[in-house]
């Protein structure tokens, strides 16, 4: 039968097609994806140890504490420290310095697990370069690596283990922690049994900089703080990457938060500028990459939140700025719910989050009045002017968005040509209007590009 | 188109082998009593549809539309920002399927017993001693046979453009929308022969057509949509509102295979609403029986 090359050519097909689907199948592992992509980070455990007794130098006398070394020193002199020391260490002298005689890992001071191992009690105390751990277990006692309690302090390249809370600052202005590797007890469970990696408690001008913190409850705690300057820290395997309580006026800039249950968690707290940090893989009981709770009049700028259960999380927070992020690839990438009002949310990139926005109102909320919006990787758009913007508006939350997130499987009929055209006639024409959330002036083209680089293989 | 097939035709008369010049070798005469020829009279029958269709140019005009089709959407959608990669190609591909592959599904079918009675072709048939349901599965099976050849080559060929682009990565995802294509062609097919069945003429069965392709692939869902918003369903009901239209199954079976690689995604949800892929393809196999069933059921009331 001459006709027989059409079927026959099919089966031809499909059997390759088949046999590759099995390859393909087979080998899998160079899938793009943004699972997966981790920052390098130091080795915070596994650390090799100084085992010599300690030599405490200052002023060209040893000792063999260091405690003794430090009661002997006079305001401006600077104690060094070698190997290993077994004590607790009160600094009592002004101005004095104490440094790790050969850099961070050279000088170890083992706090034996009780109280806290080094605790400043004088102002203008550095220290550098030297290695705490073993401090008690009470978080009601503050049991710390460093407990500061004299002004402006500065830490740095200070490592810290086994610790409750890593460097506790009890009330003093001025204090500077750079470069410090803070990583708790992970055997301490649940997670909020834990003390947070630096708490800065009635404190203000604090600069908390280039620091790595893990395995302890928050990674950095500000209560009743101001103008704390936070930046390039990264943090991760922790509760809340950073947690501000009633803390106005601070900043927090350049920081990286991932695998948490919640990377930056803002909570009542007013005039906070929030930018360029990255949130990525923050999931677990809450999973937000920005928590934005009870803030009031705040700026959340040029962030990055990928691949988080929630990009932003907006609850009961109100006049606040929410510009220039890139929201990708999140199961929800903003969920505004309780009462948030009047934000300003311009310029912000939402790529291919499941749902990319929710909301609870009942009342429809126009998001930006201003010239231009934010783009919407699922929106249609059309710039027939050229000037970036399109003419038809987006309603990236609405009433099938509603429905959808109540009865996931209902997206099968959302997803169906039908719905696109209501979804349409709900964007392009104000006639129909259901509560919501509105884009006047959705961007045609992303105004981020950095995107593409979470997708790249991350096979680490 | 009779002489066409003539040969193919030449159905015994009473069943009994007879040197008859070799009709009966074609036939198959082995059962006496049609239980046992109506396999070789359904082969008769479809071999004779399949050649048909060849010949008439349908077979190519279908590839071609499907080649143009989804080579039109892999190559010219443009630097869209997401991910790319198959996932992508394939949501697209299956959300302007939905449209096209049931209308082209129905074209083919609407006529397919209606249109053979108007050229006189059925009474030909009818006049042999083949039992009438074996007609109505035997025209099924060519034409089913000829679309499925069209969806594979035509897809296949888009699939070779995109192994090109995107390699192997990822490729198993479009074989699965391949196979869920097949299948959402074929039932909007069994739709087309049993409306055909039914219609008085053929233009009753292209508005029938239309009507079927308006509901399944428009109304349908913007109705269950409404119900589920306004009534507080239980979880049954709507996963019950999903399989009442084969278009929405092929949507569930293509968007749920979509994300498996990543998080839980869609088929996750799905299997929770007890719309798993197996039910999922169960539900779309009763879809193309039970047409056909029906058809083959109702012919028999039909008059020539």
């Amino acid at each position: 039968m001459n006709e027989s090359w059409f079927a026959g050519a099919a089966v031809v097909v499909l059997v390759l097609a088949l046999a590759g689907a099995v390859v393909a199948g087979a080998d899998d592992a160079g899938d793009e994806d943004v699972s997966g992509w981790t920052p390098d980070v130091p080795d915070v455990h596994d650390v090799e140890e100084p085992t010599e007794p300690g030599v405490a130098t200052v002023n060209g006398e040893t000792y063999d504490s260091a405690q003794e070394a430090l009661n002997a020193a006079e305001p401006g002199e600077t104690v060094v420290l070698d190997g290993r020391f077994d004590e607790r260490v009160v600094v009592s002298t002004p101005d004095v310095r104490i440094v790790g005689a050969d850099g961070t890992d050279s000088a170890l001071i083992d706090g034996g697990g009780e109280d806290t191992v080094l605790w400043i009690d004088a102002d203008n105390v550095t220290v550098e370069g030297v290695w705490l751990r073993e401090s008690g277990y009470e978080r009601s006692t503050e049991d710390a690596g460093v407990f500061v309690n004299g002004t402006d302090a500065t830490l740095s390249e200070l490592r810290i283990t086994e610790s409750t809370f890593g460097v506790w600052i009890d009330g003093v202005s001025g204090t500077t922690i750079e470069n410090a590797s803070i990583a708790g007890r992970e055997d301490v469970y649940p997670v909020v049994q834990r003390g947070n990696g630096i708490h800065v408690w009635n404190a203000e001008d604090v600069v908390l900089r280039d620091n790595h913190i893990t395995t302890v409850r928050d990674g950095i705690y500000y209560t009743h703080s101001a103008d704390v300057l936070t930046e390039n820290n990264v943090m991760w395997d922790l509760r809340y990457g950073v947690h501000y309580m009633y803390s106005n006026d601070n900043v927090l800039s350049g920081n990286v938060a991932f695998d948490n249950d919640v990377g930056f968690a803002l909570m009542v707290s007013q005039n906070l500028t929030v930018e360029e940090n990255v949130a990525i893989d923050n999931r677990g009981q809450s999973s937000h990459g920005i928590l934005v709770k009870d803030i009031d009049r705040s700026e959340i700028r040029d962030n990055v939140l990928v691949d988080n259960g929630n990009g932003l999380y907006v609850y009961n927070s109100n006049e606040n700025e929410i510009v220039d992020n890139l929201v990708l690839e999140n199961d929800l990438g903003i969920h505004i719910t309780a009462g948030s009002s009047g934000e300003t949310v311009v310029g912000n990139s939402f790529i291919e989050n499941d749902e990319a926005a929710f909301a609870t109102s009942n009342s429809q909320v126009a998001w930006n009045d201003t010239e231009r919006g934010n783009y919407w990787s699922e929106a249609r758009t059309s710039d027939l002017d050229g000037d970036g913007t399109s003419e038809i508006r987006h309603q990236p939350a609405g009433a099938v968005e509603r429905l959808v997130h109540d009865r996931p499987q209902a997206a099968t009929f959302a997803e169906s040509p039908a719905f696109d055209a209501v979804r349409m006639a709900e964007s392009s024409f104000p006639v129909i209007e259901s509560p919501g959330i509105v884009d006047h002036r959705p961007l045609a083209e992303p105004p981020h590009d950095e995107w593409r680089e979470y997708h790249e293989d991350h096979d680490h | 188109m009779t002489h066409d097939a003539s040969d193919e035709q030449r159905i015994p008369d009473d069943g009994r082998a007879q040197p008859d010049g070799g009709y009966a070798t074609v036939a198959g005469t082995a059962a006496p009593d049609g239980e046992r020829a109506g396999p070789r009279q359904v082969f008769a029958v479809a071999v004779t549809e399949y050649r048909l269709a060849v010949r008439s140019r349908w077979a190519l005009a279908l590839t071609a539309l499907f080649a143009a089709f989804a080579l039109g959407l892999t190559t010219f959608s443009g630097a869209s920002v997401s991910p790319e990669g198959f996932e992508r190609t394939v949501a697209s591909l299956a959300v302007l399927a939905v449209y096209l592959v049931p209308l082209a599904a129905l074209a083919f079918g609407y006529d397919a017993i209606v249109g053979n009675e108007e050229i006189g072709w059925l009474h030909a048939l009818f006049a042999l001693p083949v039992a009438r349901r074996w007609v109505v599965i035997g025209t099924y099976l060519g034409r089913a046979i000829v679309l499925a050849s069209a969806v594979v080559i035509g897809f296949g060929i888009a699939g070779v453009f995109l192994l090109r682009e995107f390699g192997f990565a990822g490729f198993e995802v479009y074989v699965g929308f391949l196979l869920s294509t097949i299948g959402l062609a074929l039932v909007f097919l069994a739709i087309g022969v049993l409306l055909s069945t039914v219609a008085a003429e053929k233009t009753h069965a292209l508005g029938l057509a239309l009507l079927a392709w308006a509901w399944f692939v428009l109304v349908h869902d913007l109705l269950a949509l409404g119900v589920t918003a306004a009534f507080p369903l239980p979880d049954w009901a709507v996963s019950l509102l999903v399989l009442a239209n084969p278009a929405g199954i092929f949507r569930a079976l293509v968007l749920g295979a979509l994300g498996a690689g990543g998080d839980a995604g869609f088929a996750a949800i799905l299997t929770e609403a007890g719309l798993s892929a197996p039910v999922l393809t169960v539900a779309l196999v009763a879809w193309i029986a039970l047409p056909i069933a029906l058809a083959a059921s109702l012919i028999r009331r039909r008059r020539l």
